[in-house]
Formats: C-alpha cells, sequence, structure tokens
C-alpha cells in the first residue's frame, strides 16, 4: 500500500477567520488576536488578508508604510493580489513543474518586531476582487498554502483574515487551514449565518472544491468568539442563548473570552495599531490578552495530548 | 581588577538574570560605573543592559502575562521598547535624537548626534530603565501620545491609495 505523504516538520497551526455575514468584528478580532500572540507571547505569526477589502492591512500598516512599501516602483512588497497574479502566469506559460513565483518573502512585510516574536503581514488590495471574475480558476486555490509551506518555519501560527462571501479567496483559505475561528457578533442574523457556514464547508468546499494533501488534518471548527459584545441589550442576552444553540449543535465550542462592542476600536484602527498598544489600559485591552491566553492554551493542550 | 575579578562579575550579572529584578540590575550597573574604566566599563555595561532586556522579556513571556496582569511598569518598558523599535517613528535620526532628549533628559540619555540610530535607540531604553518611578512614566506618557499621534490615518488619503 502507497504511503501517505507526511506533514511536512513545523506546518504552523493556520486558522481561517470566518464568518459569512460581514460587519460582526471579524478584522478587529483577527488583527488584535494576530498582534497579541507576537506582542504578549513571542510567538511567530503571519497575518494573511484575503479580504479584498483590505482591511487588515488598513488596520495594520499606517498610509505612510503602505506608500512606501506598497506603491513605489518597483515595489518593495508585493500583496495577494500580485501573488495570485505569479500564479496565473506560471499557468499561462504552461509550465508542467509548476516552480516557486519568485521569492516569498517579497509578499511578507515586517508589521511589528518584538525580541523574540514578530508579526508578518500579507497585504491586500482592491484589485483581488477582481479574480473572482475569472473563470476556469475554480479548483486553483492552493496560492495561499503554497506561501505557508513556502516559510513554514518562519511562523508558530498563521490567521487569515477570509472575506465573508462564498468566493474563491475562501476557498483558498480553507485549503490553506487545518482550523476555522468563527467570530460572532450576538444578533439574529450573526445566528442564522452560522448553519450556511457548516453547510459551506461540509458541501460547497469538501465535496467539491477541496484538493487538500493527505498530511493535511480535516478542516474543523475551532470555536466561536462572541465579538461586538454587549451584556446591557436584551437583544446580546437573546442571541447569545440562540447562537450558543446552535454552536452546540455544529459541535462548535465557545471561547470563554469575548471581544466587547466599542468606538475605542475604530480608533485603535485609525492609529493602524491593536488596542491593547492605543488603549493599554482599558478593559478592551485586558479582554484581547485574555482571548489570546485562550486561544493559545487550546493549541498547547491539543499538542500535550497529542504528545502523550 | 584582575580578569578573574572580570569574570567573577560577569557570573555575578548571569546570576542576577536568573531572579530578575530592576533593583540588582541598577545596582550592578552602579558597581561596574565606579569599578570599571573605559572598554571594559563600556563592555560590561553593554552586557548588563542587553541582559536585563531578554531576561525582562523572558520573564514576562514565561508569565504568560498579558495587559490584564501585567503591571504598569511592565507594559511601559515593553510598549517604549516596541515604539523605539519601530524604525517608522521618527525615522530622521535627528528627529529622534531631539525629541528623546526632551523625553528622557540629555544627562541621561547620553546620545550624540554621531551615534547610529540603532546606537541612539539602545541608550534610550537604557535610559528608560534607569529613570526613577515619576520621571519614567511621565516619559512613557509623552512617547507613547508622539507615537500614536504620528500614525493617524485619513479617509481621503486611503480612499487615494486604493484607487491609485
Amino acid at each position: 500500500m502507497a504511503q501517505a505523504p507526511t506533514k511536512p516538520k513545523h506546518y504552523p497551526e493556520v486558522v481561517a477567520v470566518v464568518n459569512l455575514k460581514g460587519g460582526v468584528g471579524k478584522t478587529t478580532l483577527c488583527v488584535n488576536l494576530a498582534y497579541g500572540m507576537a506582542y504578549f507571547h513571542g510567538k511567530r505569526v503571519l497575518l494573511v488578508d484575503l479580504d479584498p477589502q483590505a482591511n487588515a492591512t488598513q488596520y495594520l500598516l499606517p498610509q505612510q508604510t503602505y506608500r512606501g512599501v506598497y506603491l513605489i516602483e518597483p515595489p518593495k512588497k508585493r500583496s495577494v493580489f500580485e501573488l495570485y497574479r505569479a500564479f496565473e502566469e506560471l499557468d499561462l506559460a504552461a509550465s508542467t513543474a509548476i516552480p516557486a513565483p519568485t521569492d516569498p518573502s517579497v509578499y511578507l512585510q515586517r508589521v511589528y518586531k518584538g525580541s523574540t516574536g514578530y508579526l508578518d503581514l500579507l497585504a491586500s488590495k482592491l484589485q483581488l476582487s477582481l479574480l473572482a471574475f475569472q473563470g476556469g480558476q475554480v479548483q486553483k486555490n492552493s496560492q495561499i498554502r503554497w506561501l505557508i509551506e513556502s516559510v513554514r518555519d518562519r511562523y508558530d501560527y498563521v490567521l487569515i483574515d477570509a472575506p465573508p462571501t462564498v468566493s474563491r479567496m475562501l476557498m483558498a483559505a480553507f485549503e490553506a487551514a487545518e482550523h476555522v475561528l468563527i467570530p460572532a457578533k450576538p444578533d439574529f442574523l450573526s445566528s442564522i449565518g452560522l448553519p450556511l457556514l457548516r453547510r459551506v464547508i461540509d458541501k460547497e468546499y469538501m465535496q467539491e472544491i477541496a484538493r487538500r494533501p493527505t498530511w493535511m488534518n480535516p478542516l474543523k471548527i475551532l470555536g466561536l468568539v462572541f465579538t461586538m459584545y454587549d451584556k446591557r441589550l436584551r437583544m446580546t442576552v437573546d442571541s447569545e442563548e440562540e447562537i450558543r444553540r446552535v454552536a452546540g449543535e455544529m459541535a462548535a465550542p465557545v471561547f470563554d473570552s469575548v471581544i466587547s462592542d466599542s468606538t475605542k476600536f475604530a480608533w485603535s484602527s485609525q492609529k493602524s495599531l491593536p488596542i491593547f498598544r492605543t488603549e493599554p489600559r482599558s478593559r478592551y485591552a485586558d479582554e484581547v490578552a485574555s482571548l489570546v491566553s485562550e486561544f493559545l492554551t487550546h493549541f498547547e493542550q491539543n499538542r500535550d495530548s497529542d504528545e502523550q | 581588577m584582575s580578569s578573574n575579578d572580570v569574570y567573577a562579575l560577569i557570573s555575578d550579572i548571569l546570576g542576577l538574570a536568573g531572579r530578575y529584578s530592576a533593583e540588582s540590575f541598577r545596582a550592578a550597573r552602579s558597581h561596574v560605573e565606579k569599578s570599571f574604566q573605559g572598554h571594559d566599563q563600556r563592555a560590561l555595561l553593554r552586557i548588563i543592559e542587553t541582559l536585563e532586556l531578554l531576561v525582562y522579556e523572558r520573564a514576562r513571556t514565561d508569565k504568560k502575562v498579558g495587559a490584564a496582569d501585567a503591571s504598569s511598569g511592565d507594559f511601559e518598558l515593553q510598549e517604549v521598547v516596541a515604539i523605539l523599535q519601530d524604525s517608522a517613528f521618527l525615522p530622521r535620526k535627528s528627529e529622534l535624537l531631539t525629541f528623546l532628549n526632551k523625553v528622557m533628559g540629555k544627562s541621561a540619555l547620553k546620545a550624540s548626534p554621531k551615534d547610529s540610530r540603532d546606537a541612539v535607540v539602545r541608550k534610550a531604553m537604557r535610559a528608560f530603565l534607569q529613570l526613577p518611578e515619576p520621571t519614567r512614566t511621565r516619559a512613557y506618557k509623552m512617547l507613547h501620545a508622539r507615537f500614536v499621534r504620528a500614525r493617524g490615518s485619513s479617509l481621503k488619503d486611503w480612499s487615494d491609495i486604493i484607487s491609485e
């Protein structure tokens, strides 16, 4: 019997952050969680912005930096849009064995560096949305996984900020990830979106799109995090109960930590900094720190049980 | 002092690293400044300074502290290190030096225009660690306010960037 290819050593923990409903605080969660792992715990983290709205990119990079890195000629770094284009050019050249498009480092921009940890960004661009209209590309979603495999020794964790639409970018996020994290705003429409996401993963993705290598674990829902949480609202209490029920049916654990609703997050995004750097004494900074610890504990416990 | 004395001192410093306290590092620095001159003094101070930053960082990550349980001194130091290591903050060295002289005080910073940017940043971190508590908090607040102010985004700029 042929042996299955083994998982490459050090393939990082890759988590797609997804909700098919927009406006639930997905990017805020993704940016603060990724940055927090590097800042508080010295982890080596990559954030992949796969949403054509490019909000994670705008959250993390000051405008001057963006101009000086991506908009000069020749650009110092390239975005995920250029990564897709590089793959397409290789396809057009009808190369049989597809080589790496170029040095993967050209796609990675350092955002934060501590003494041991760091956060890198694969930036997005609005043009990414145009790729969704190109035909004949339905099965070609391995670009992000290629990038992560190419730089796997450099990172402990990769978070993918996936778009809130069923699209090529969402499928590329699933193709690269082994875990899905769901941000959920406690309101009625969010609770409707959860079974829809489950269906997209199980049916559209797993049955029709997936081309996962055999060494990858099946895509699993890591859990659900309540975002834009305001416990003073009746709607929050009612919707939280309903969402917990739906999450239970989906076997999706609910994180104890929540991220509250606050304009301070909008302020921090305007400063291109996570909340714990703009408002370090705020309760929102504490919430993020607590979520980061809970998130990492989950992986550490799983690693311990795998080793036993 | 003989080479043996120097090695014994380095050993003491490494011992300090095992039980981090800002006070013991301050005492070690003061001892080196009194007992050594010239190149030896500079080299030993560099060792202490590097160890202090490393040990501080290790102690913090080992405890797995976040903003919730870090003491105010911890997060101030961490934030100052992050700000100073951000090369986008006051990218012109002269501007950075002028600002840091204002924040830390020229006598505490001990940096000159001939120093490289890295050397200015290193000296600023050392000066920050040595500042007495109230001055240190004031310096943190000034540094943080300037850093955050410099990072403002405007909606119009982003819309220009996106459509370029």
